[in-house]
């Protein structure tokens, strides 16, 4: 039982009031709750080896399952969710994060695709530029000469 | 060219390089942070019963740890490179270990029965020992040398040249000294 834990016994116990074995139990049952959304929360940071684009937690595979029983007990042992990530990432590589951390080479994962969108709206822009361009803008109309010429050419040459 | 054209085609050409050279890349062959490192000491069950056995029972003799499963296809693949490994070097001071992943005594069982094999079978349920040495299927194979440091992992069915080839890697370094074994 942690630290936290038995403070909190002692202070419902202090209390008086109902049957202190029922206080016990509604602390337990808190912890145990507790512990058991850290755990989903763990889980879901990170991937199922075996179905690799799930995470541990949405996972059905036996693996997974024992991994989430893996994760709560070290969280129960009072290990941090970082600790236990990290004892993951020891094991399997950094690939076993759902989230690759924002280091070194991972940075092009997270930067390509926003500078990628950034340079498609430049192309966009320019191309939507050239396309909307008003029938009455001089500077797309046909000049002169290119007229004269498409009218030459609508007869038919003459051998 | 004008220049824009250039560069979308340069543009579009690295983009082509990078995905064709990742083509080239095996998603399996995700080195495994454990080579180099000390192997993950474990204590478990052996399949036939008895006292539980642990890796540092094994301390300066190379040792093979083999994770497979009777349900896996590729374990009966390679257990006949298992077989000859085990008989060639069973007395050279090198142990062969089998831990069953993921599965029933009884199954486990039938399947030494079908295909042989003398070696150290361990039981890993609830897959802790797994989960240890970073595996996520079977079979993976682990070389742990005579210091007790993960020299190779392999996945996927082994060969008999991987097991030649591995094995006298373990063989090389000299033995631990006389006095010095727990």
């Amino acid at each position: 039982m942690t630290g936290p834990t038995m403070v909190l016994m002692l202070g419902l116990f202090l209390q008086g009031g109902t049957s202190s074995a029922d206080q016990v139990a509604q602390v337990v049952r808190a912890r145990e709750s507790e512990l058991e959304e850290l755990t989903r929360q763990v889980a879901s940071e990170l991937r199922c080896p075996v179905c690799q684009q799930l995470s541990v937690e949405d996972s059905s595979s036996e693996l997974a399952r024992e991994m989430k029983n893996f994760i709560h007990d070290r969280l129960e042992a009072g290990e941090t969710p970082d600790q236990v990530k990290a004892y993951f990432v020891s094991k399997y590589g950094e690939w076993i994060l759902l989230e690759p951390p924002m280091r070194g080479f991972n940075l092009v994962v997270w930067l390509l695709p926003f500078f990628a969108f950034l340079g498609g709206g430049v192309v966009l822009y320019f191309a939507l530029r050239r396309w909307l361009v008003s029938p009455g803008d001089a500077s797309l109309a046909p000049s002169g000469e290119h007229v004269a010429h498409v009218g030459s050419m609508k007869t038919p040459p003459r051998n | 060219m004008t220049w824009s054209r250039t560069l979308s085609l340069v543009a579009v050409l690295s983009l082509v390089a990078l995905l064709g050279f990742g083509l080239t890349l095996d998603p399996s062959a995700i080195p495994s942070p454990l080579v180099g490192s000390e192997a993950p000491e474990f204590r478990l069950p052996p399949l036939e019963g008895g006292d539980s056995v642990g890796l540092s029972d094994f301390r300066g003799e190379g040792v093979v740890l083999n994770f497979w499963a009777s349900w896996c296809l590729a374990c009966i693949q390679e257990h006949p490179a298992l077989v000859r490994a085990w008989e060639t070097y069973r007395d050279e001071g090198v142990e062969l270990i089998g831990v069953i992943y993921q599965d029933t005594p009884a199954g486990a069982r039938r399947y030494l029965e079908r295909y042989g094999g003398g070696w150290l079978q361990l039981l890993d349920s609830g897959s802790r020992t797994a989960i240890d040495y970073g595996v996520y299927g079977v079979p993976e194979t682990f070389f742990i040398d005579r210091q007790g440091l993960v020299s190779h992992k392999h996945l996927g069915p082994v060969t008999d040249e991987l097991m030649t080839r591995e094995i006298d890697k373990l063989m090389v370094q000299a033995p631990a000294a006389p006095g010095g074994t727990p």
